[in-house]
C-alpha cells in the first residue's frame, strides 16, 4: 500500500514537472532570446586587451540558481545508470549560463559600458541549493 | 574604490602595492525561502530565492574584502576573482580575493 502510494506521487510529481517544467523551459528560452538581441551591441572579451583610452573600469557580474524539474531529474537519474549524455542537464546549464551573461550585460549597459574584457564564467554545484553560475568581467567606459 | 577583476587599472598609474585582500562569508537558507524553493525544485528553472542568498552572500563577501583594502590604504582592488562552495548543506562560502592599489 505504502509502495503504491509512493509510486502515485512519483508519477503525479513527474507530470506535474514534465507540463509545467516544459512550458517554463520555452518561455525562459523566448526571454532569453529576446533579451540577447537587443543587447547584440555590447562587446564582451575573455581577453585584457584594452583599448587606447579608458576613462573608467569597473567588475561587472550576473549569477543565476537553477534546479530542474522533477520529471527531468527523475529521467535525468535514469539515463545516468546507463551513462551517457544528460541532455535534461546540458539545456538546463545552457539556460543558466546564458541567463548569468544576460545579467551581466545588463548591469554593464545599465552602468553605461562600452566594452566588457575578461569575461569568465563559474559554475558551482550547491549541496540542497540549486547549482549556481556567476559571470563576470571587467566593465570599461571609453 | 574601483574595482575589476584585470591587472591593471585602465587610465590610471598604479603607484603602491598593498598585497592580497580577502573577504568570506558562509550563508545558509531560511525557511521562507525554503518552502518556495522546494515547489521550484518540482517545476524547475530558476530559484530566485538562492539566487539572491548567492547574491548578498558574494556582495557581503566583496564588501569584506573592500574594507580590508581600505584599511590598508588603498584606492583600488584589481585582479579579483571568486571562490564558492558549499561547506554544509544548504549552506555555501564566498569567497572574494584580490590585490589591493593605490593609482595616482
Amino acid at each position: 500500500m505504502d509502495l503504491l502510494i509512493q509510486i502515485i506521487v512519483v508519477i503525479i510529481l513527474g507530470l506535474v514537472g514534465l507540463i509545467f517544467g516544459t512550458k517554463r523551459e520555452k518561455e525562459h528560452y523566448e526571454e532569453i532570446l529576446r533579451r540577447e538581441k537587443n543587447i547584440l551591441n555590447l562587446s564582451v572579451r575573455a581577453d585584457q586587451t584594452m583599448p587606447a583610452q579608458v576613462k573608467e573600469a569597473q567588475i561587472m557580474y550576473g549569477s543565476v540558481v537553477v534546479a530542474n524539474d522533477y520529471f527531468k531529474a527523475l529521467v535525468g537519474n535514469l539515463k545516468n545508470f546507463f551513462g551517457g549524455r544528460l541532455t535534461s542537464y546540458e539545456s538546463l546549464m545552457d539556460r543558466a549560463r546564458r541567463e548569468a551573461t544576460l545579467r551581466m550585460k545588463e548591469k554593464a549597459l545599465a552602468w553605461g559600458a562600452d566594452e566588457i574584457v575578461h569575461y569568465r564564467m563559474e559554475t558551482t554545484f550547491l549541496d540542497k541549493l540549486g547549482i549556481e553560475v556567476f559571470s563576470f568581467g571587467t566593465a570599461i567606459k571609453k | 574604490m574601483i574595482l575589476t577583476t584585470i591587472d591593471q587599472i585602465p587610465g590610471r598609474t598604479i603607484i603602491e602595492h598593498y598585497g592580497v585582500v580577502t573577504g568570506s562569508t558562509v550563508r545558509g537558507k531560511h525557511i521562507g525561502r525554503d518552502i518556495f524553493a522546494g515547489l521550484k525544485n518540482i517545476i524547475g528553472g530558476e530559484l530566485k530565492g538562492y539566487t539572491e542568498l548567492m547574491e548578498e552572500t558574494r556582495n557581503e563577501a566583496m564588501q569584506r574584502m573592500v574594507a580590508q583594502a581600505q584599511a590598508k590604504g588603498a584606492n583600488a582592488v584589481i585582479g579579483i576573482r571568486f571562490a564558492t562552495s558549499d561547506v554544509a548543506p544548504g549552506a555555501a562560502e564566498v569567497f572574494a580575493y584580490g590585490t589591493a592599489v593605490k593609482f595616482g
